[in-house]
């Protein structure tokens, strides 16, 4: 039961005025929630998409949906922007029920998207582009100061097809803040880009936080999500299999801590093995995993107790090992499970 | 309304930026004015090469009297390009040597020996025949009306010279002269040319005979106005390049635009799909404008067009852009991949130029052609063009008009339904 049923019910026992305003709250953009799913199913032909998930997202909280390819991720995120339709449960995003068409349009004004392998017109410019977009809505932020603010001002004047794949991204989450949404949408933000392009989307993505935006944002990639995400909500096959926040995420699902030593001599490595049974042997290289990070204390008097001078690497746990745990499988670069 | 003239500028702004589409919609259509202006509306007649072997000579090697104003008469015609073949050569192998490898038109017209005095005696045969016929209407006992009144002894004394005249026939020989045409059955003006010659040799007999023409063709127009060849191509042009832009365009931008997510980018502002359709066939009317702007103003300046659109010219390319700005929808809806529905438009854009009488009259068509072309919406704005803009009749634009806005709502509203805006 949610806290917001509770109150009406208690509301309902005890005073219209209270329910009034409970319903009031509940239904208005003052609610802390951005994001409502409850019982969210989307079934095509005979294939269940999205089977059975509820979540909520926070205003001003960035929320990363995490999974492999083919796993729900975006017909969610197109359910939550009313270009797909609910098989069954609710949906209501920034207060409005996306199943009432009548919502559609005003909802639209409220949220800005980067929709997956976003695409501009190519003929157009930098600067054309993104007022096509900004004319679509009956107010929109100043072009050039946005186009400052996503570092757009040197390519201002060159068209969508002469840009790199990191500049175009940058366009579509310029393109996403048009019209200063409170609510931003990313689909697979960073696919595709090297490594430098990524940090710098990730940079953009880490100031809308500053700025107060609601954030939800879908990725195969588990460092984005680590690196950016307030929450993160693990999804395979349609379920979501995990929730909550990224560093609880970690602590609880995400095995431990990893205590890695390289160029270790094969007996010392039985011995390690003999003292700690949890550990793995990879060559040369022993990794033992530890639950507390207190234990790696013993690790070190252990190996100090016999002269192992090797060196020693701690690892944090990661969402890899979370996912790894919850699936059983790995998620490769291009967000296939293996 | 200001997010559809969004779309109509973005439609237009993408456009120009597209070198293929400017040289297509503008400079393509330009290029088959100038080429149609050139080769119809030069002023002069048609020449057809023909060899010509005259076999009825003089001692002196020269033509027959009667083979030489035959000559004569098909060259004052200006039809023909004249090849002489000598009398002692094998006409074929003449003929053949003449065009060479390269091939050509082999079309040989031979007049043979005895033209001369066959021509004659089958005059005088005729001439004797024409007076027989009259001399046994002027012996019948039933008189027509305003006929001579003739007594008994006059009608005796003309039966005498009638039998008199019958003895006359007998010595004369009066058959027929040949003329032979050979030619190539891969010749597709042989037709053409073979009645031509027929009408020249029939006019040669009845100038023998002493026929005059008692017939005569004057020729007037119900318009007011005094058109150029040109002036009746530039309607079908442009209704032809009308069709061709606006289907071809649509399609491509709407299946290129939805390949690529631009569509759905768009979709997820406020902008609707009536909007969307709105924008885009309001785009196309523009580029119908420019495009029929631009071929009268070279048409006027360079080409010598007399004719100036009016009102209902205005509104027949209004019609025609919406009508086929909902067939590119149709087209774009029903496809999806962007190669198989530009392959589609194009199937459905070129048979339909040629089969809707836009490069030629549909009146020298097979019946089955102008059943075909009835059924096509190309039709009736080329007719509907052409009434409102070099016709008399002001109706005839009207019902074209009636009609292409009829097909026009119909194209608007079932392409509206093909084109996807949300998912299911």
């Amino acid at each position: 039961m949610s806290v917001w049923t509770f109150l009406i019910i208690t509301c309902l026992f005890n005073d219209k005025e209270c329910l009034y305003f409970v319903l009031f709250f509940e239904n208005s953009n003052l609610s802390s929630v951005a994001i409502k799913v409850e019982g969210l199913v989307k079934i095509y032909g005979t294939i269940r998409a999205v089977d059975n998930i509820s979540f909520e997202i926070k205003k001003g909280e960035i929320f990363a949906l995490l999974g492999p390819n083919g796993a729900g991720k975006t017909t969610t995120l197109e359910i939550l922007q009313s270009l797909r339709k609910v098989t069954k449960g609710s949906v209501h995003v920034l207060g409005y029920d996306v199943s009432d068409n009548q919502n559609v349009r005003k909802l639209k004004k409220e949220f800005g998207v980067l929709p997956q392998d976003f695409n501009a017109i190519d003929k157009l410019t930098v600067k054309e582009n993104l007022s096509v977009i900004a004319k679509m809505y009956d107010k929109h932020v100043d072009l050039k100061q946005l186009i400052l603010t996503l570092d757009l001002e040197d390519k201002t004047n060159s068209k969508f097809e002469d840009l790199s794949g990191g500049l175009k991204q940058r366009l579509g989450i310029a393109g996403a803040l048009v019209n200063d949404p409170k609510m931003v949408f990313l689909d697979e933000p960073t696919t595709g880009l090297d490594p430098r392009a990524r940090r710098d989307v990730w940079r953009v993505i880490e100031g809308l936080k500053k700025e107060g935006k609601t954030v939800f944002l879908t990725t195969h990639y588990m460092d984005e999500a680590e690196v950016l995400a307030d929450r993160v909500a693990i999804i395979h096959k349609g379920k979501i299999v995990a929730i909550g926040e990224t560093n609880a995420l970690l602590e609880k699902s995400g095995g431990g801590r990893t205590v890695i030593l390289e160029d270790v001599p094969e007996y010392i490595s039985k011995e390690i093995k003999d003292r700690f049974p949890e550990a793995k042997i990879e060559g040369t290289t022993v990794r033992i995993q530890i639950s507390k990070l207190k234990d790696v204390n013993n690790v070190i008097s252990y190996l100090t107790e016999k002269g192992v001078e090797q060196s020693l690497q701690v690892t944090r746990p990661s969402l890899e090992n979370v996912f790894l745990g919850l699936t059983g499988a790995h998620l490769t670069e291009e967000g296939e499970l293996v | 309304m200001k997010r559809a003239i969004v779309v109509a500028d973005l439609t237009l702004r993408n456009w120009s930026r597209i070198r293929s589409a400017v040289f297509f919609t503008i400079l393509f259509p330009l290029m088959l004015l100038l080429i149609f202006s050139t080769v119809f509306g030069g002023g002069g007649n048609p020449s057809f090469s023909i060899f010509i072997q005259n076999l009825d000579t003089e001692e002196d090697g020269g033509p027959s009297e009667m083979s030489a104003v035959f000559l004569e008469i098909l060259n004052s015609t200006e039809m023909f390009d004249i090849s002489d073949i000598p009398a002692d050569t094998d006409a074929n192998v003449f003929a053949k040597d003449a065009i060479g490898p390269l091939g050509g038109v082999y079309r040989i017209l031979i007049i043979p020996e005895g033209f001369d005095s066959g021509i004659i005696s089958g005059a005088i045969g005729n001439r004797i025949s024409v007076t027989q016929s009259t001399l046994q209407l002027l012996l019948q006992d039933e008189r027509h009306e305003g006929a001579p009144i003739i007594s008994q002894q006059e009608k005796e004394q003309i039966a005498v010279g009638a039998a008199a005249l019958d003895g006359v026939v007998e010595e004369i020989d009066s058959e027929e002269t040949h003329l032979v045409l050979v030619s190539d059955p891969s010749d597709t003006s042989g037709q053409v040319v073979y009645s031509i010659l027929i009408s020249i040799a029939n006019s040669f007999n009845n100038g023998l005979v002493g026929v005059g023409e008692n017939i005569v063709f004057d020729s007037e127009s119900v318009s007011q106005e005094a058109f150029s060849a040109v002036d009746y191509y530039l309607p079908g042009l442009i209704g032809a390049f009308i069709m061709s832009t606006t289907v071809i365009g649509v399609t491509s931008q709407n299946t290129e635009f939805r390949k690529r997510g631009i569509i759905k980018r768009l979709s997820l502002t406020p902008l609707s799909r009536t909007e969307w359709i709105v924008g885009s066939i309001l785009a196309q009317t523009v580029l119908a404008f420019v495009l029929t702007v631009i071929m009268f103003a070279v048409g006027w300046v360079v080409l010598g067009v007399t004719a100036v659109p009016n009102l209902l010219v205005v509104a027949m390319v209004i019609a025609g852009a919406i009508q086929f700005s909902g067939l590119g929808m149709l087209v774009a809806g029903m496809i999806k991949d962007v190669e198989s529905a530009i392959a589609a438009s194009n199937a459905i854009v070129f048979p339909m130029m040629f089969l809707s009488g836009a490069f030629f009259p549909l009146d020298a068509a097979p019946e089955f052609i102008r059943t075909i072309a009835s059924l096509l919406p190309l039709k009736y704005l080329i007719d509907g063009l052409r009434f409102g803009l070099i016709s008399g009749f002001p109706e005839g634009a009207i019902i074209n008009l009636a009609i292409t806005s009829g097909l026009a709502a119909a194209f608007v509203i079932i392409g509206s339904i093909t084109t996807r805006w949300h998912e299911n």
